[in-house]
């Protein structure tokens, strides 16, 4: 048993309960609508208030490099396994869907049209972290009990 | 020329880590510190926290709150801990004894991080697992970080 696919079988178990409170986060903030999102970020004139650019700035600042940190450390791990199609496919789609779903609530302030496609870019991108995750942790577990 | 290089490249590397784990250190501290200072450490404190007390009217963390915390609180574990552990790789100890390590760290990370919930929908008693959890993660941490601080400051590793 390797100490290092420990590490990569434990990280990734940790990076899914991530990703599960970041998809309950999702769920009560945004809804999975385009209507939803819209109200959250423009606003319903009774309940919800608009939110500024300053703070959908101050949200999603920190979660764009979080989130570059936490997809690089996954799919670089994959460098130690035989590298196939899928992982690069996967990696390439994190990123650039990643990318695109915290960009896009600071587009909506000014274009709110672009409110539909937040559940679809959020969903591409958890979708793929997770088979990220998925990948690794059977990549791992069957690499902790191979013998050498 | 060849030598000098590379022991000019492992005198990079082993500083870059010292500096880290002293980082890691202030980290450390200020976070047990957070943690006595908001009532989220002791186990009285996270029960009153979480569950709130109707006597004196205080009212306990929604499922929504505890979710915002376990978010932020897991991203900081999953760097901490595989930056920890992926540097301690290199730190000339038996592999059974990192074995165990990891495995310690990363299972009272887990209960740490997964018992709010308990507490919130099983039972108070689960605010000793947190504060065990809690307790057990922190010290792992420190003597990982300990161990890898004074290996690479003496240049002994892998």
């Amino acid at each position: 048993m390797k100490p290092v696919f420990l590490i990569m079988l434990f990280g990734a178990l940790l990076l899914l309960v991530e990703i599960s409170t970041g998809v309950y986060i999702f769920w009560e903030k945004y809804g999975f609508s385009g209507e939803k999102t819209l109200k959250y970020i423009h606003g319903d004139g009774v309940f919800i208030s608009k939110k500024s650019f300053l703070g959908i700035l101050k949200l999603n600042l920190p979660h764009f490099l979080s989130f570059s940190i936490t997809t690089f450390i996954i799919f670089h791990l994959f460098y130690f396994f035989s590298v196939r199609k899928i992982y690069i496919y996967l990696a390439i789609i994190s990123f650039f869907s990643g990318w695109i779903n915290f960009l896009l609530p600071i587009l909506i302030i000014y274009f709110p049209f672009l409110s539909v496609f937040k559940p679809f870019f959020f969903t591409v991108f958890i979708f793929s972290l997770s088979a990220g995750s998925v990948l690794l942790i059977y990549e791992a577990f069957r690499k902790l009990f191979q013998k050498c | 020329m060849r030598f000098i290089t590379q022991k000019r490249k492992s005198d990079l590397i082993n500083l870059l880590v010292v500096l880290y784990c002293i980082g890691v250190f202030i980290f450390l501290i200020m976070f047990l510190v957070y943690k006595f200072f908001s009532g989220e450490f002791s186990p009285e404190d996270v029960k009153l926290l979480i569950l709130g007390d109707p006597e004196s009217f205080t009212e306990g963390m929604s499922v929504y709150e505890i979710v915002e915390l376990v978010h932020t609180e897991a991203f900081f574990v999953i760097i901490l801990l595989m930056s920890l552990f992926s540097i301690n790789l290199r730190v000339k100890i038996p592999e059974k004894l990192q074995i165990g390590v990891f495995l310690t760290g990363f299972l009272s990370a887990f209960f740490y991080l997964l018992s709010p919930f308990f507490i919130k929908f099983v039972s108070h008693y689960f605010s000793y697992l947190y504060f065990t959890a809690l307790l057990l993660f922190v010290i792992v941490s420190f003597t990982v970080n300990l161990l890898n601080m004074f290996s690479f400051a003496a240049g002994k590793v892998r």
